[in-house]
């Protein structure tokens, strides 16, 4: 299954394609994509992530489709 | 068929004549809207049309107009903003100014889109507009108040139904300082362009609105559902408990750690917007290099760790008593600051410092003294003075000061060392008045350096006259072609290549280029065709924003989910296609940059002082060495819009290909 | 004489967006009330009551629909 995601900065890139999908297998849990992405566990408590817009737990089972936000601030004001 | 005269937009506006005391009101044909929507583009026309070439910007033929959005109060989310239009004194062309805070609805239930001044009253006058139509009111007895004083004194004068909306100038506006603003809620501000200087040439003290007609639009049901999926994903974006604010230089940093773009989901914006508002990048910016240094020459090693710890969002949300929120924002990255101990007594409260005047007089005046700028950022809303072009006007004077071309004979005994807070307050005061030395710098950079000398003017930082909002385009080229190419010079919420990013415009438009995963941000640094096509589409989508009401973190927040042209069709009926609307923005932008060539602008002349381009480039920080084009990119970028490549003025072709309805454009053009 | 109904705002989905608020002909609605959210959002409260003529024109405008007139 294919899932949309939107990685923090410092994410490793090498598991997604020029379009930010990621191959997962059927049945997929979200700490998969955070261990794909290689997030360090320093910044973890900064980073928010939520599936499809809403906070979900790392065990969370994803699903064809999906889309998974990391926080990242912007620039403006 | 029924229901076809409800179209989100009233359909007039009002004109005063404030030499003869008259008003009219104006009929605007659905066609007009058709071609450069409400906001911006419907100030753009009025002015094109009515305004005399060549009209002197403080004086009687000059057209001050206060526009809300085609959106506003249509029931959409994100669209309470308005703007201030008029011929700006601070560039001599199109000037406007964008504000929130809750006069953009008011306006509209005036009964009116725009509500336009021209002439000049002999005696400072308020206009006040209730469901009984408008008056001009004495306000003597108001001339001189600060922005706070007005609207209290005005609350005591005026009972009406409904709670005052009002728009006033302070001080810096009445005496026609070139960089004063126009002030809405205690401190909101329409800053730029010296719009506030215009008001006050005009006598006109504060605009006073207390109507409250509906405003209709033509399928609220649709705009309803789309304001509830859009909040559903701001409720559900929140930063979690341990975030703090210690951690946003070390985000920076990785923020500039690689060269490549990652696509972003601007929605989860909105939770760090939520919890700090613009503040958020007041250390974050420091590493990432976005934030200015010692008057745009310096870097995070002329104000390290230890200075810019002080401007952590977190010290500053401590004062902060309550969230402030313009009309229909789900986010509110407003607040409202406890200041009294901080300034011993002397102000209660201050709207929560924008990351721009903690920018502008932090780290570009190296100043680490947090307490100063809570105290300058009441002074400059109260005398309503815009704090960006303060700022850098500041810094001009301390680079002059630096090089002993300034000493304390000239500056009235001010040490205008860097970091010293407590002259940079007193300066605040003296410009705000119109006094001793801050009458020199009362008018922003350009004429400050007029006034200084021809060796004084690589200093001073300004594109055409306006000074540069607090964003570095060394970090992001693209930012620095709206520096120079827009008829607002200046302007940092125009475009650039983070905001492209943000913004997934491409899921919209089918011509917008898509950012790929891991593009190289250096190519960006090229006047490239792709740089040229970003750029054009940044301005185009801009303008509908401004049109629409829109607030520009709604825009980042990504076109995905704030879904602007969705909303615009519901609002008025209309079945446009998101590219059509893209020819409206390119239509309004033109109609800006025409009326620059028709007042006789020089576009090349915007262009932006060229430390921004890193001409010479920067010797330390995250920036080192970054340089670009900055002529080349103003080519590219002039080329996308269809004008002439070399001078930037509009052709023949574009404007006949675009159409401007019953404007004569002969004057705006030179084949 | 039936008493009028009057507005009652669900915090549960209001967004504290101001609408209500700045629509009021009568700016009965005031916005102050910040111990909803972790944010110390101002959300609205009817402050006038009695003047409040019950016009539905907040719960009309309501995008969230968080208004019921009662």
């Amino acid at each position: 299954m294919k899932v949309q995601i939107y990685p923090p900065p410092f994410a490793s890139l090498t598991n997604l394609d020029e379009d930010g999908m990621m191959v997962l297998p059927p049945g997929a849990r979200l700490f998969t994509v955070y261990r794909r992405l290689k997030i360090p566990l320093v910044l973890q408590p900064l980073v928010i992530c939520n599936v499809n817009y809403q906070r979900m737990k790392l065990n969370t089972q994803l699903k064809d489709g999906d889309v998974i936000s990391f926080m990242l601030p912007l620039a403006g004001g | 068929m029924r229901g076809d005269f409800l179209k989100g937009y009233c359909g007039k506006i009002l004109m005063v004549d404030l030499s003869d005391s008259t008003f009219e009101e104006i009929e605007i044909p659905d066609m007009i809207y058709e071609h450069f929507l409400s906001g911006v583009g419907l100030g753009a026309y009025i002015l094109y049309k009515y305004l005399p070439q060549g009209a002197d910007p403080l004086g009687p033929d000059n057209i001050l107009g206060f526009v809300s959005g085609l959106l506003t109060g249509t029931g959409s989310f994100m669209t309470g903003r308005w703007l201030a239009v008029c011929k700006s004194p601070l560039t001599g062309g199109f000037g406007d100014a964008n504000c929130g805070g809750t006069f953009s609805p008011a306006i509209k239930q005036s009964g009116y889109d725009g509500i336009f001044l021209k002439g000049q009253s002999p005696t400072p006058k308020m206009l006040f507009i209730d469901n009984n139509g408008p008056q001009l009111l004495d306000a003597a007895d108001l001339w001189g108040l600060d922005t706070v004083e007005t609207e209290a004194a005005i609350n005591q004068k005026i009972t009406a139904n409904k709670k005052l909306a009002i728009a006033t100038i302070g001080p810096a506006g009445e005496h026609q300082s070139l960089i004063a603003g126009i002030s809405n809620d205690g401190g909101r501000m329409a800053a730029r362009s010296g719009v506030g200087a215009v008001m006050g040439s005009k006598k006109l003290k504060a605009v006073v609105l207390a109507g409250s007609k509906m405003i209709r639009s033509r399928d609220p049901q649709t705009i309803k559902t789309i304001s509830r999926d859009y909040a559903k994903k701001v409720k559900a974006s929140n930063l979690p408990p341990l975030a703090t604010g210690a951690m946003l230089p070390m985000m920076g940093k990785s923020m500039v750690a690689t060269d490549k773009a990652i696509p972003i989901d601007g929605m989860l914006s909105t939770a760090i917007i939520k919890k700090w508002g613009t503040g958020f990048t007041n250390t974050m910016g420091m590493t990432m290099g976005d934030t200015p240094v010692k008057n745009w020459k310096g870097s995070v090693a002329d104000f390290p760790y230890r200075k810019y710890r002080h401007m952590n969002p977190d010290q500053i949300q401590k004062h902060e008593t309550q969230k402030y929120h313009c009309y229909s924002c789900v986010i509110g990255c407003g607040g409202v600051c406890d200041i009294n101990g901080i300034s011993k007594g002397r102000f209660s409260h201050t709207h929560k410092p924008e990351y721009e005047t903690v920018a502008a007089f932090g780290s570009l005046l190296l100043n680490k003294d947090r307490d100063s700028i809570f105290i300058i950022n009441e002074l400059l809303n109260r005398g309503g003075m815009d704090s960006i072009s303060a700022g850098n006007t500041i810094a001009f004077a301390m680079e002059c000061y630096e090089k002993d071309w300034l000493s304390p004979e000239v500056t009235g005994g001010l040490e205008l060392t860097w970091g010293n807070a407590e002259a940079i307050v007193t300066l605040v005061e003296q410009m705000i008045a119109g006094v001793d030395f801050g009458a020199i710098l009362q008018h922003g950079v350009k004429k400050a350096s007029e006034i200084l000398g021809i060796e004084s003017a690589p200093l001073a930082i300004h594109a055409g006259g306006q000074e540069p909002g607090m964003h570095d385009p060394r970090l992001d080229p693209i930012l620095g072609i709206h520096y120079s190419c827009d008829p607002t010079p200046g302007r940092h919420t125009i475009g650039a290549g983070s905001y492209y990013t943000y913004m997934r415009i491409w899921e919209d438009v089918t011509w917008a280029p898509k950012v790929k995963l891991g593009e190289d941000k250096n190519n960006e640094y090229e006047a490239t065709n792709q740089v040229g096509l970003k750029s054009m589409i940044n301005v185009c989508i801009k303008q509908i924003l401004d049109g629409s009401g829109g607030c520009f973190f709604a825009l980042v927040s990504g076109l995905n989910h704030f879904k602007i042209f969705d909303y615009l069709n519901a609002a008025t009926g209309w079945q446009k296609t998101p590219n059509e609307y893209m020819t409206i923005g390119l239509r309004m932008q033109t109609l800006r940059q025409a009326f620059n060539v028709r007042e006789g602008i020089n576009p090349r002349d915007f262009k932006m002082n060229e430390r921004l381009s890193g001409n010479p480039p920067l010797k330390e920080g995250p920036l080192k060495g970054k340089h670009f084009n900055i002529d080349e990119m103003m080519s590219i970028h002039y080329q996308f819009m269809g004008w002439d490549k070399k001078t930037g003025i509009p052709t023949k072709t574009a404007l006949s290909d675009l159409g401007f309805c019953d404007l004569e454009m002969e004057g705006a053009t030179h084949g | 004489m039936a008493d009028k109904k009057k507005p009652v705002i669900d915090y549960e989905l209001c967004m504290a967006c101001g609408i209500c608020s700045g629509d009021c002909p009568l700016s009965c609605i005031a916005l102050r009330k910040t111990d909803i959210d972790r944010y110390q959002k101002a959300y609205p409260v009817l402050d006038e009551y009695y003047r409040c003529t019950g016009c539905t024109r907040c719960a009309k405008a309501c995008p969230m629909e968080a208004i019921r007139m009662m």
